[in-house]
């Protein structure tokens, strides 16, 4: 398309519609996904196991003004999530590290299905040695009165 | 003077609970069935009394009465009608005493249900429940009356949280009460056959239905407050393995252990000791689930301590009745020693083991999850957060191995599956499960537990699907008849079958749900001003209008939001931030839009002066399998719990 065309096409939409030099179309920017992201891995410390970024406490939107600013200040996700260990400590994050007594919350459901898992197997197999065998001799036809018997037992 | 005949009510109650216990007592040393019959007309004038508790209350609550300090608390004379009758269980008195009222409805239900066929039981029963009763109407004459007086009379009440007034939780504590209580009937029978050394198979079949009813009720239960937290807590998700959700959750986990166990011991008479460990830990985590929630100990160990009253008093009293169930399960378990008959490690049996191992290691999961932060803080460890990421972790593969076992347990026999009934019932489940993967797989989803999750399901579907045509086909050819009669017919005649696959078939359509909401979920948090547009997904929203709106006790700034998709308008959405009157809480109204399965859902948290708003747009593909699930399984547990009685029942 010439230039003058479009830049009168343009210059038409923006007249007719006034509105329209205001409007535009949002979007988030690469620092909001980035701010969404460590804020989802934080604690909002005064409600119940919520994190700021689902929660709608005042606290929670100032933390999620400092996940921003300092963000912006070129600090690295390492750096915020740093920042707010030393700050608040473990309770901050949303799970429990995986070191030192926190190891029995994380392995102990895989402990726990292995370590039973093993005893009833060895369990079930002792029982199945301790029963005798059905004889393996194949079941006698049935008459014609006991199929029929059945016949009607299974209608029923 | 209303609220007083109430308060006389309860104690009164209070009162027969004892003299309940005391006839059990001597209905069993007297053997004179007199006895037995004063403490069923104990239990009946127990549940009169408690139901004039409520009333009492549920008439302050609608005359809104202020000097009653319940309802002062948890009412406000704008609250809407609908809101004043629910607000009765909004707050912790309150629901304690729709705890104990739905105990009593059940337990007279029970006792005039089962008072011919089970003569000898009765005792026990009504011992048992009046027990319970007692310890809770203790807790509420004694420590947390909502029958209080309050003096001066203020000319206003609180209001009951706003995030309470909605229509799902007007029926989430119900239906959740119904399912811990509800599990009390088979816990009182298997405390019976415990006591009385009568340890057949009878109390099982008796009690089937009333499991079955107490399992559909926490089912729903659980799912409203889903529901509910989804759309009101204005997030997008529906369970935030918040420890009150982990609650009922646990219950839950151990009641469909046990619901699954017990099929053993009707057809195979085996696992007796097991079954009754099985309903005691079910029960005993709904008493428990009930003391976490009600006792503040969740929220702070110091909140606990600094007001351990209640929590201290439920504590013990909880320890009570679980240290006597499993002292008597201890005492007898000797007795009970069955000599265990197994044909095979591939049978029924076994997995049904199998599968009770899996709940059990799941409850366990959630409970050491949610305890593990107030046990650390305890013992001086410091203070973590155990949330969401740890259980979505730790909980998704045994929830991959419990779905797997559903797929294969129905159609392993009973005793011993050759290699052949293997071969048949499981080759072709195994390939539509490779299928199912390999189409998924094309179309770009790579995550693993999606596709893991999707193998397991279309394999399980499918062997529902192969046994139930296979069932069909032979009931059409038996009684010629076409295809649909034969389906029909082949699920009349085995209700109790298919009616828990279709149960399973219920969990399926859930679990797919769960797997693209919460996978697959995209989000996108914007400022707009109105004219602005956003886009999300295949969806472009534009915000064109924000104004002002007012309810009967609340006011709200409401955006319009129009919702494309190329250029066709989909419809308007128009969420709401409000701010209650009464206690200036702002809640987040979401807005929601279903298309193709899922939900565009919206939500307005934030409206700057200079009315610039925050937008948050959610996609939720397939959200509706979710509830569709949870509707398909209700309609299993219905038709389980209609089914005709058989002569053998």
């Amino acid at each position: 398309m010439f230039m003058p065309i479009r830049l009168a096409l343009a210059l038409t939409f923006i007249l007719t519609t006034p509105w329209a030099v205001l409007a535009e179309v949002q979007d988030e920017s690469a620092l909001d996904i980035q701010v969404r992201e460590i804020a989802k891995t934080l604690r909002c410390t005064v409600c119940q196991t919520e994190n700021i970024w689902e929660s709608g406490a005042p606290l929670a939107q100032q933390m999620r003004g400092v996940v921003r600013d300092r963000l912006k200040m070129g600090h690295s996700p390492e750096d915020i999530k740093e920042y707010f260990l030393s700050r608040y400590g473990d309770y901050i994050m949303m799970q429990p590290p995986a070191h030192g007594v926190n190891w029995l919350l994380w392995a102990g459901p895989f402990i726990l299905l292995l370590g039973g898992g093993l005893l009833l197997y060895k369990e079930v197999i002792g029982w199945v040695r301790r029963t005798p065998t059905p004889s393996t001799t194949p079941p006698t036809p049935l008459d014609e009165q006991a199929r029929q018997r059945l016949e009607r037992e299974l209608e029923s | 003077m209303i609220i007083e005949i109430g308060h006389f009510s309860t104690i009164i109650a209070l009162v027969l609970s004892v003299f309940g216990m005391a006839s059990a007592a001597l209905a069993l040393k007297t053997r004179n069935p007199d006895w037995a019959r004063s403490g069923r007309m104990a239990v009946t004038l127990i549940f009169v009394l408690l139901g004039i508790g409520m009333l009492a209350l549920v008439y302050s609550f609608i005359v809104r009465d202020f000097s009653v300090l319940y309802v002062a608390n948890n009412s406000n004379s704008n609250l809407p009608f609908f809101y004043t009758v629910s607000a009765v269980w909004g707050g912790h008195e309150g629901s304690l005493l729709l705890w104990v009222f739905i105990l009593s409805v059940f337990s007279t239900l029970a006792v005039w249900l089962h008072w011919r066929t089970q003569p000898t039981i009765m005792p026990y029963l009504i011992g048992v429940e009046c027990a319970i009763i007692f310890g809770f109407l203790c807790l509420i004459v004694f420590l947390s009356s909502p029958f209080e007086r309050l003096l001066p009379i203020p000319l206003e009440g609180k209001d009951l949280n706003p995030l309470l007034q909605d229509p799902a939780m007007v029926m989430h504590p119900p239906m959740l009460y119904m399912g811990y209580v509800g599990f009390s009937i088979p816990f009182s029978f298997a405390m019976a056959a415990l006591f009385s050394g009568r340890l057949g198979e009878e109390w099982i079949k008796v009690t089937q239905r009333w499991t079955t009813f107490a399992w559909m009720c926490l089912t729903t239960g659980i799912l409203l407050g889903g529901y509910w937290a989804y759309y009101e807590l204005g997030w997008g998700g529906y369970w935030g393995w918040d420890p009150v959700e982990n609650a009922s959750f646990m219950p839950w986990l151990v009641g469909t252990a046990y619901l699954h166990s017990v099929l053993v011991q009707e057809k195979r008479k085996m696992f007796k000791v097991w079954n009754l460990f099985l309903i005691i830990v079910t029960f005993s985590l709904s008493l428990i689930g009930t003391f976490l929630v009600r006792s503040g100990v969740l929220t702070s160990v110091h909140s606990f301590a600094t007001d351990p009253e209640r929590g201290l008093y439920i504590l013990i009293f909880v320890g009570t009745i679980i240290g006597i169930a499993f002292g008597a399960l201890i005492l007898r378990s000797a007795k009970l020693k069955s000599q265990v008959e197994l044909d095979s490690l591939i049978s029924r049996e076994s997995i049904f083991l199998f599968n009770n191992l899996f709940f059990l290691v799941a409850a366990a999961t959630v409970f050491l999850g949610t305890l593990y932060p107030l046990i650390l803080e305890t013992f001086g460890g410091g203070k973590v957060t155990v949330g969401p990421p740890y259980y979505n972790a730790v909980f998704m593969p045994i929830a991959l191995g419990l779905l797997f076992l559903m797929g294969i347990g129905p159609y392993i026999p009973w005793r011993k599956a050759s290699v052949e009934n293997l071969r048949k019932s499981f080759s072709i489940p195994l390939l539509a499960g490779a299928i199912m993967v390999a189409l998924l797989a094309i179309t770009g989803i790579r995550n693993l537990y999606a596709l893991a999750g999707s193998y397991v399901v279309a394999f399980s579907g499918m062997a529902i699907v192969m046994d139930f045509s296979k069932v069909s086909q032979l009931y059409a050819q038996r009684n010629s008849s076409n295809i649909f009669k034969g389906c029909l017919a082949a699920f009349t005649a085995n209700q109790r079958r298919y009616a828990a696959m279709l149960t399973h078939i219920g969990v399926l359509v859930l679990v797919i749900g769960i797997i693209a909401s919460t996978i697959y979920q995209t989000e996108k948090v914007v400022s707009m001003k109105v004219g602005d547009e956003m886009s999300i997904g295949d969806y472009r929203m534009k915000l064109t209008n924000i104004h002002d709106v007012e309810g009967g006790n609340w006011k709200a700034e409401e955006g319009v939001f129009q919702v494309y998709e190329d250029e066709t308008l989909l419809t308007e959405l128009r969420p709401q931030k409000r701010i209650y009157n009464a206690t200036q809480t702002p809640t987040t109204e979401s807005a929601i839009y279903s298309i193709n399965m899922g939900h565009i859902f919206l939500t307005m948290p934030e409206v700057s002066p200079e009315g610039v708003a925050v937008a948050r747009g959610v996609l939720n593909p397939l959200i509706l399998w979710v509830w569709g699930g949870g509707i398909i399984m209700g309609l299993g547990v219905i038709l389980n719990i209609l089914r005709p009685r058989k002569r053998e029942e």
